[in-house]
């Protein structure tokens, strides 16, 4: 199997951008009139790229937000924010936050390893917008933003990776302090450093006011490149050295899966991870992106969600082992 | 909020466009000051140094507030709110707080924006400066440096200058 198929999760984009002279958005005030002609300017630009559904953050149902954040689409800032809006593609691989940290935040989420395609996404976008409003430049700094770090071309890019082989072996430490200072952020995603839960990390550019948007996808695609290639390394290694252990507490943890009768969101992020790695490893035979779906659709507000039912915590354990249980026998195994 | 009328307390003869709000031994003392005795008293020096201590990476720092109150942007945001959330009030602010800008920009190393150029950008750049205008920009930013006792500026606009004085020839 593919190393990059079993190892890249999802390639996000982001840019930053705001508005000329107009307050950045925690100086924001209520000048309703302004947010009209901001959010019509915005819609005009999207409308012209990608058919999209909008959603203000004074009227949304807070579990459809919750469910929005959980599928990355859009981020707690925004939903905290009094005059915070999305504009969200069909296929949900595009989406604009308005008056997130700042005015504007377009950014594009793909499956797997495709920089390039959601920079184009992004730039698509961006490109509308500034025939629509004013936005803040400087030739010297670049994108002007409301945190310094984001100067420059407002871009992040940002890569979703599962480093099972990197994090038992220990060596996704020395990793993380090596790109520390190469300009590049390695952090666990759902938990801290190297103790993230899922062995799910994000990898991502840093401050540089310099750098061109070019540049920023090269340096970011060699250093992804460099990571799925020591992983690779690393997971024959745990391979080896484990061997029958480490079979065993693969199977163990699918045959939880298979057989629970209620699981809290961590168990499930612990045992699903070491399926994947039994998938990775080609100890079983179930489509990768199918149990990635689960990550996403198995948090608390995407449950309540996707059944349309409001849950308690126990019924949310039980439905969770239902929803794995389901996806488990659609794959045959 | 913007007091740009006032004279300068200092030479009393330009118009003050920097205000400060010092507390020494518990007497508040308001002092406004022009773009020039800025660069020279001693209250900027202070707070240069101050500022450049607090841009080591950005992050939320164990600022302490000092009890003044600094320059004020047309949205409202104080250098004080700047220092202390790490966050610009709006796009003026860049040019109103440009010494913090220049403080954060020179710990990246001073190197400036190399990425893709809004349209309404290139077509007023169109016509690119020349060496000659390049070397007398970069004169004037050095001299300014140095006295404003900016050495570390000043010797990296000194060597920007050499390197283009070699091309010149």
């Amino acid at each position: 199997m593919n190393i990059f198929s079993t190892t890249v999760v999802s390639t996000r984009i982001r840019l930053a951008r705001n508005i000329n002279s107009l307050p950045f958005p925690r100086m924001l005030k209520g000048e309703e009139e302004i947010y009209s002609v901001l959010y019509a300017g915005v819609k005009k630009a999207c409308d012209k790229v990608f058919s999209n559904d909008y959603y203000s953050m004074a009227t949304i149902e807070p579990l459809k937000a919750q469910a929005l954040v959980e599928r990355h689409l859009i981020s707690k800032n925004l939903v905290k924010s009094k005059y915070g809006a999305a504009f969200i593609s069909k296929p949900e691989d595009i989406s604009v936050m308005v008056n997130e940290e700042d005015h504007l935040r377009i950014q594009s989420i793909l499956r797997g390893f495709h920089l390039e395609d959601a920079y184009n996404n992004v730039a698509k976008v961006d490109a509308e917008l500034k025939k629509n409003l004013d936005i803040a430049f400087d030739s010297r700094l670049g994108y002007l933003t409301s945190c310094p770090t984001n100067l420059g071309s407002g871009m992040r890019a940002s890569v979703m990776l599962f480093l099972p082989g990197l994090t038992m072996t220990g060596k996704i430490e020395a990793l993380i302090l090596k790109y520390q200072g190469a300009g590049i952020t390695i952090r666990g995603i759902y938990g801290e450093g190297s103790k993230a839960e899922g062995y799910m990390y994000q990898v991502s550019n840093q401050a540089a006011i310099s750098l061109s948007e070019s540049e920023i996808l090269n340096m970011v695609k060699k250093v992804v490149e460099t990571i799925v290639n020591l992983e690779d390394v690393a997971r024959k290694e745990i391979a080896t050295i484990q061997g029958l252990d480490l079979k065993n507490s693969i199977m163990i943890s699918y045959g939880i899966l298979k057989y629970a009768c209620k699981m809290s969101s961590q168990e499930l992020m612990q045992n699903l991870a070491l399926v994947k790695l039994g998938v990775a490893l080609g100890y079983l035979n179930i489509d990768i992106e199918k149990l990635n779906n689960l990550t996403i659709n198995t948090q608390p507000a995407m449950m309540c969600f996707i059944t349309k039912k409001n849950m308690n915590a126990e019924q949310r354990d039980i439905a969770r082992v239902k929803m794995v249980q389901d996806t488990l026998n659609k794959e045959g195994v | 909020m913007y007091k740009s009328q006032k004279l300068c307390d200092c030479c009393k003869k330009n118009i003050a466009n920097y205000f400060y709000k010092e507390y020494v031994n518990g007497q508040k003392l308001d002092i406004a000051l022009c773009e020039e005795c800025n660069a020279n008293s001693n209250i900027a020096e202070h707070y240069n140094v101050f500022m450049s201590s607090l841009f080591n990476d950005f992050m939320p720092s164990p600022y302490q507030p000092l009890k003044v109150a600094r320059k004020t942007c047309k949205c409202g945001c104080t250098e004080e709110d700047i220092l202390s959330t790490g966050r610009f009030g709006c796009s003026e602010c860049y040019k109103t707080f440009s010494n913090i800008v220049d403080a954060y920009v020179n710990k990246l190393g001073g190197r400036t924006y190399a990425g893709k150029m809004p349209e309404h950008v290139i077509s007023k750049s169109v016509k690119a400066p020349t060496l000659d205008e390049k070397i007398q920009e970069l004169q004037a930013k050095m001299n300014a440096a140095a006295k404003a006792e900016n050495y570390v500026l000043a010797k990296q606009y000194k060597d920007e200058l050499q390197k283009l004085l070699a091309r010149r020839g």
